[in-house]
């Protein structure tokens, strides 16, 4: 986890912004294989450096420019089904003309302390990984939906549908002269779906193809934290307003956040202690000088 | 995602059965202890719902999960902070004592070892009752069931829903003239259980009208935006309405003589029609 401290220190680059654009265009052109991006072997070096690690994300508000390139690369990297959202966002317009104010909060699991959704379910699908990070194992999931209904902040989502619908679509663009979605799965292999996260499934046997009538939840990209990489949504942020790090270690680069300034929590009151903390502000009214860098 | 009801129509099902359940295994505990032989039929018929009301239940429950097949995980786990956890080992033990009462009550035989499942069966029947308004208590994520009356409104819930089920079966027995005293005692049970539960419902309401934000908004939400199920099914038909006419039932026997085998009918088969309104609401409405 040392890139996130390299990465967030300096302010955006021409690099990083081409980067934010390869992953959105990698994106349209349908997935290939490039941006399964840790698809190669777990490597054990890294799996067990997550080993006493207390993973924390501090979203800084004043960076953030609401491009939802999160949610794009979140996406991407879980082949989320349609209208699921690991990364999502919270808006909200408020203020009377002229001083009206907008608000964009990007949301995601929280991975609480007191987790909720790990509390009520019976039969621990829904547990604490390493790292305090709360994944959610499909094979030994009953589908109650105890942990989406416990989920103070609707971060849990339940596949109600065989999910993956797109590629079971049969209807082609032009008649005879583009191929369906349907006819592009079948090529591919045989596969069910033609693009997945290898690693992602190789971790945790289908979270790559899912299975109807499981729920589904960001796991802080798991797969990538064990490959020694970062969170998708962290790496494509392209103005640095994701922090990853180590709540355990007192240099890390959330912690030197966490301690300059005060951070906020979504619902705070209900005492589960959510590790994902907001600082400073989107309005931008509240900004604070920063002179080009946190 | 506010919208989206991931506990909907067949986990209140589920409630309204299993808590059916509960309430006529009391109900029978209740009669064969207290009046001993006299309310036979009475007895034996809450005996015999027990179980299937508890297995219709646990039918919806399975229908609503997405991997009913697994549900074997649960009983494979120890998961001592999950309330899902512990109803189902509660349920199962329940619905094993509750088979094996009926299955006595059916036989006719062995009444000391029927009397003794009986009281053995009546902490796990009320823990399932608790577990039921236990169960929706521990979510912190619902403030409309957030709170300490919701237990205590499914408690009673079963119980008049329970004894509903029983006073609509014996009003149907082809010699009902037979079972005028079972009904009679019936009956007034029934009027108290309604007449708690009305009490019950006015706590859980004002806890929530005088808790935080939350709880206030919780409540607006379930006597305003779903007020047609909660006020019309639940409190008016399913509490209020049979309230009034068990009052003129009592009132017309005591004028005439003559009991009314036709009011206890249509209270009871209100009082279920109201209990599924309520189970239904407090679930989609929070």
């Amino acid at each position: 986890m040392e890139r996130d401290s390299t990465r967030n220190g300096h302010s955006l680059t021409r690099r990083e912004v081409l980067r934010a654009t390869a992953v959105a265009g990698a994106a349209v052109a349908g997935g290939a294989v490039g941006l399964s991006g840790c698809a190669g072997r777990r490597a054990p070096a890294a799996a067990a450096a997550l080993e006493g690690k207390r993973f924390a994300m501090v979203i800084d508000l004043q960076r953030c420019t609401g491009c939802g390139g999160c949610s794009l690369a979140c996406k991407i990297e879980n082949n989320t089904p349609d209208g699921v959202f690991w990364s999502d966002k919270v808006t909200r317009t408020y203020g009377t003309y002229p001083n009206v104010n907008y608000e964009y909060i990007p949301t995601l699991c929280n991975h609480c302390e007191s987790a909720p959704c790990a509390q009520v379910c019976p039969t621990a699908a829904m547990h604490r990984a390493e790292a305090g990070i709360v994944n959610h194992d499909p094979d030994t999931c009953i589908g109650c939906k105890a942990c989406a209904v416990a989920c103070p902040y609707d971060a849990i989502f339940v596949n109600y549908e065989r999910p993956h619908a797109f590629w079971r679509d049969q209807e082609t663009a032009l008649e005879g002269i583009t191929a369906s979605a349907h006819e592009v799965a079948l090529r591919v292999k045989g596969r069910e779906i033609p693009y997945y996260n290898t690693a992602r499934e190789e971790d945790t046997p289908r979270t790559g193809i899912r299975s109807k009538g499981v729920p589904e939840k960001c796991n802080f990209c798991l797969h990538r934290l064990r490959r020694g990489l970062l969170p998708a949504c962290v790496e494509a942020c392209p103005c640095n307003a994701r922090i990853f790090g180590d709540l355990n270690d007192p240099n890390s680069e959330v912690s030197r956040l966490l301690g300059k300034y005060k951070p906020s929590r979504r619902k705070e009151h209900l005492g589960t202690s959510p590790k994902v903390f907001y600082i400073r502000s989107y309005n931008r009214g509240a900004y604070k000088s920063t002179k080009g860098s946190v | 995602m506010t919208d989206v009801h991931f506990w909907s129509s067949a986990i209140a099902i589920d409630l309204f059965f299993g808590g059916i359940g509960v309430g006529t295994f009391l109900f029978a505990v209740l009669l064969s202890s207290f009046y001993k032989s006299e309310f036979k039929l009475a007895s034996r018929a809450a005996a015999i719902i027990t179980p299937l009301s508890v297995a219709v239940g646990f039918t919806f429950l399975l229908a609503h999960l997405g991997h009913p097949e697994r549900f074997y995980i649960v009983y494979m786990k120890f998961r001592i902070t999950s309330p899902l956890w512990w109803g189902a080992w509660l349920q199962a033990v329940f619905f094993i004592i509750s088979v094996l009462y009926a299955w006595l009550w059916l036989k006719e035989r062995r009444q000391g070892l029927r009397r003794i499942l009986g009281y053995t069966g009546v902490p796990f029947a009320l823990s399932v009752g608790v577990y039921h308004g236990f169960l929706l208590m521990v979510f912190k994520s619902k403030p409309l069931w957030n709170t300490g009356p919701t237990t205590l409104a499914a408690i009673c819930g079963f119980i008049t829903t329970g004894v509903a089920l029983v006073v609509l079966i014996l009003t149907l027995v082809p010699d009902r003239k037979m079972l005028l005293k079972e009904l009679r005692v019936s009956r007034n049970i029934l009027g108290a259980a309604i007449a708690i539960q009305l009490l019950t419902l006015a706590l859980w309401l004002s806890s929530l009208f005088f808790g935080p934000a939350e709880s206030h908004a919780a409540m607006l939400r379930l006597v305003g935006d779903y007020g047609g199920w909660f006020w019309g099914g639940a409190v008016v038909v399913g509490l209020v309405v049979p309230l009034g006419l068990g009052g003129i039932a009592i009132g017309l026997e005591k004028r005439t003589g003559r009991f009314s085998y036709f009011i206890p009918f249509v209270t009871s088969l209100l009082v279920l029609v109201g209990g599924l309104s309520l189970r239904y609401v407090v679930i989609v409405a929070a």
